[in-house]
């Protein structure tokens, strides 16, 4: 060529800029479009793992599953302390959550994976300890009931002696039923329900029943008192 | 002048190419992180169930202890380590469970309450 270029070294250099202007609009696209969907998002990626595999422990520990402003609301009861305690799910949006609070379940949805935690335990209303005096009997219970509907038979009245505001209704812990002539005599408690308004139905005696230990809640749990 | 040119795109193209692979490559290492991040959370989740449920199993059938083994990797036992009669028909068992699922292994407390109806129910866990 008569300007000192060969035509290879013209084709070369013509074919490097080629690449070069290609692969410039590559990393732009890369930087500009795929940049938010990946290597800026590690850390919140790793962040919404972690609060799945946080948020499905919670859901096994819990007693109560309901929604609030604030999200997904999972109550807890400390069977020592006689109380309940409160938590709430990670409500991260990049997390889709189907709740069941029948079943207290969560199924998590997030990158098209589906995992799903459900309650390990049951919060029955059975008695936790029993103490009789000649006319009354005061039975604390294991976990809160509802005692809307309950009754005593053959007959009698359970009277709650101590109770507490759970979300529209109340919640008791300690109820009073009237000691029988005999401490074999058998009432029947119908339709007393647990914080999900499971209905139980079981005899009782009048009878000193031991205290039912079972251990207190994780301390990380304990966080927030109702 | 001609080579000094050429050396100069080849050290630009070289320098792009270093720095894309290197680009891809922590993309890559990100995806890995992720993906691996869950499972093994999850392995613990479904640990705890499946133990849970091996312990209601143990207790209906009046068995002491018992084993189940998947695969050669994974491993579920439950083993009643006390049980305490009560008054009114009550029977408190407290289970120990293991499970190893992989890698993952983890060992739970688990209180049953049997009624006088003999339904079983779990009360607590840790």
């Amino acid at each position: 060529m008569h300007n000192g270029f060969s035509l290879v070294e013209l084709v070369v250099v013509v074919f490097m800029i080629g690449i070069l202007v290609a692969m410039s609009t590559g990393v732009v696209y890369f930087l500009l479009w795929q940049y938010p969907e990946s290597l800026g998002n590690i850390g919140y990626i790793n962040k919404s793992y972690s609060s799945v595999a946080n948020d499905l422990l919670l859901v096994q520990y819990t007693d109560k599953i309901s929604l609030d402003e604030e999200g997904v609301r999972l109550y807890y009861w400390d069977t020592q302390d006689q109380r309940f305690y409160i938590k709430h799910l990670s409500n991260d949006k990049s997390i889709n959550y189907l709740i069941d609070a029948q079943t207290r379940s969560v199924t998590i949805m997030i990158d098209n994976s589906i995992y799903n935690a459900h309650a390990l335990h049951e919060p029955v209303p059975f008695p936790k300890s029993i103490v009789t005096t000649p006319t009354i009997t005061t039975v604390t219970l294991l976990y809160p009931a509802i005692l809307e509907d309950t009754q005593l038979t053959p007959t009698g009245t359970i009277q709650c002696t101590n109770s507490f505001q759970l979300e529209d209704r109340i919640a008791c812990t300690v109820f009073t039923i009237p000691t029988a002539s005999t401490a074999t005599f058998t009432y029947t408690i119908n339709s007393i329900r647990d914080v999900n308004l499971k209905p139980y139905t079981y005899p009782i005696q009048t009878a000193s029943f031991p205290n039912i230990t079972i251990p207190s809640l994780p301390t990380f749990l304990k966080e927030n008192p109702l | 002048m001609k080579k000094g040119f050429a050396l100069l795109y080849t050290v630009i193209f070289l320098v792009l190419i270093a720095f894309i692979i290197g680009l891809i490559m922590i993309n890559m290492a990100s995806m890995s992180i992720t993906v691996a991040k869950l499972p093994e959370n999850y392995a613990s989740i479904y640990g705890n169930q499946s133990i849970v449920s091996l312990g209601y199993m143990l207790i209906m059938n009046n068995q002491t202890a018992t084993t189940l083994t998947y695969y050669g990797d994974t491993m579920y036992s439950a083993t009643v380590t006390n049980q305490n009669t009560l008054p009114q028909g009550y029977t408190l068992y407290t289970v120990q469970g293991q499970y190893r699922i992989g890698q993952n292994t983890g060992t739970l407390t688990m209180y049953y309450l049997k009624n006088s109806s003999n339904n079983i129910y779990c009360v607590g866990w840790q």
